[in-house]
């Protein structure tokens, strides 16, 4: 029960690191004293900018975070949810097991007898 | 005589990744990706089939195996988790560029990478089904496309979502994405296929043909920036990438988020292979019990 309960605990604060890190003074914003890098392989042809992002840096920054929290989000909730769904059909097989054992172990002392 | 002969074939495997590797490592800048790359691949894949051939001599000893991994994996997946998130939120630099959008990178290119991983698995695993018909196999290689369509459904799902701040769109049909949508395709016809075959024997037989074609689009969307003039980014990452494409501790961060969802790979093929194993226990137990009515 106690081990549920740090599980669980320990997947509402994975689910609730970014959201803090997003209200915290924002890392975001407060570049590498080096700046801003680039990938070098990724042209600006490649890109479509909307243009409020290239207005300036902190404006850059805080631009389409939903879309980072909306990736995040969804690959952890869906780790957790397969993981979760794996467990609990697990579980069900094995009591089924259990009873299809001793079933079987009923039917062949009857048969026997 | 079978196992020698299995763990043979592991090493040998093994000796080959090593040995790209190190030719990967004297060819790129990045190498290290590319050694990671093929390690886990050498970690898992030869493992993988190595497990299928012990399962099948020492259920018992196998059966704890699993356990005892499964326990070691979840923990060390956990702490990896975080400290991804730590240094995706809190440490890469922000991209001149994209802004934080491309932070999704950290997610979406390991998961992308990882997505290429399962076809590899079920073709070694439908090879070996289809000539000695042990049930191993098959259980490797259902289990892995199924972890194969969680990856590639959120290898898409990331990937769209990222395309609509740079792209402005959410969807385009160009060679990389339209490949990578076939790959998803196929491993949904692959569970279709098996879910209606008329029996289980031949749903497994013909799954492992399709699985042995289409493990072949892996190569082509591996190869898509490279054969095709795509709007979709070049390899940052890997042998088809050029040197110095990223920055020192993006790629750093970028390893570590590898590293995360590899070690998730492994511990959800793991829990899929323990579900299949008792699957088929049910069945048999199922089976027994109509022989005792």
């Amino acid at each position: 029960m106690r081990k549920k309960k740090a599980l669980w605990l320990g997947v509402l604060a994975l689910l609730a690191l970014p959201w803090v890190a997003m209200w915290a003074p924002h890392p975001f914003t407060t570049s590498t004293p080096e700046g801003t890098v680039s990938l070098q392989s990724w042209p600006d042809h490649h890109l479509a900018l909307p243009t409020d992002q290239a207005e300036g840096e902190d404006t850059k920054a805080q631009a389409n975070l939903p879309f980072l929290f909306a990736v995040y989000t969804i690959t952890w909730i869906a780790f957790f949810g397969y993981a979760f769904y794996l467990s609990r059909r697990q579980a069900e097989l094995r009591q089924e097991i259990q009873a299809l054992q001793e079933e079987v172990a009923r039917r062949r002392q009857q048969s026997s007898q | 005589m079978r196992a020698a002969a299995a763990v043979t074939l592991g090493w040998v495997w093994v000796a080959l990744n090593a040995l790209s590797a190190i030719y990967a490592l004297s060819k790129t800048g990045l190498g290290v990706m590319w050694f990671a790359e093929l390690l886990v691949v050498a970690l898992l894949a030869s493992p993988g089939a190595l497990l299928v051939a012990w399962g099948r001599r020492r259920p018992q000893r196998y059966e704890e195996f699993m356990q005892l991994a499964k326990q070691v994996l979840l923990p060390i997946t956990g702490v990896m988790m975080l400290l991804t998130l730590s240094m995706v939120f809190l440490w890469v630099p922000t991209d001149a560029n994209l802004g934080v959008s491309q932070r999704i990178f950290y997610f979406h290119v390991p998961l992308a990478i990882m997505s290429l991983l399962p076809p590899f698995l079920v073709s070694l695993s439908s090879i070996g089904y289809l000539w000695r018909r042990n049930e191993g196999w098959d259980a490797l290689s259902l289990s892995a496309v199924e972890v194969g369509v969680l990856f590639t459904t959120l290898t898409l799902a990331t990937g769209s979502i990222w395309a609509r701040p740079t792209w402005g769109v959410w969807w385009r049909w160009d060679p990389m994405l339209t490949t990578f949508f076939i790959l998803w395709l196929m491993y949904l016809g692959y569970l279709l296929l098996r879910a209606y075959a008329p029996s289980p024997d031949q749903g497994a037989r013909y799954s492992a043909v399709l699985g042995i074609v289409g493990s072949v689009n892996s190569v082509i969307v591996y190869m898509a920036t490279v054969w095709w003039n795509t709007q979709h980014p070049e390899k940052v990452v890997g042998p088809a990438a050029e040197a110095g494409s990223l920055d020192a501790r993006m790629g750093v961060a970028l390893l570590v988020a590898f590293a995360t969802f590899a070690l998730l790979f492994a511990y959800v093929l793991l829990e899929r292979l323990s579900l299949r194993r008792d699957e088929a226990q049910v069945e048999v137990l199922r089976a027994q019990l109509e022989e005792a009515r």
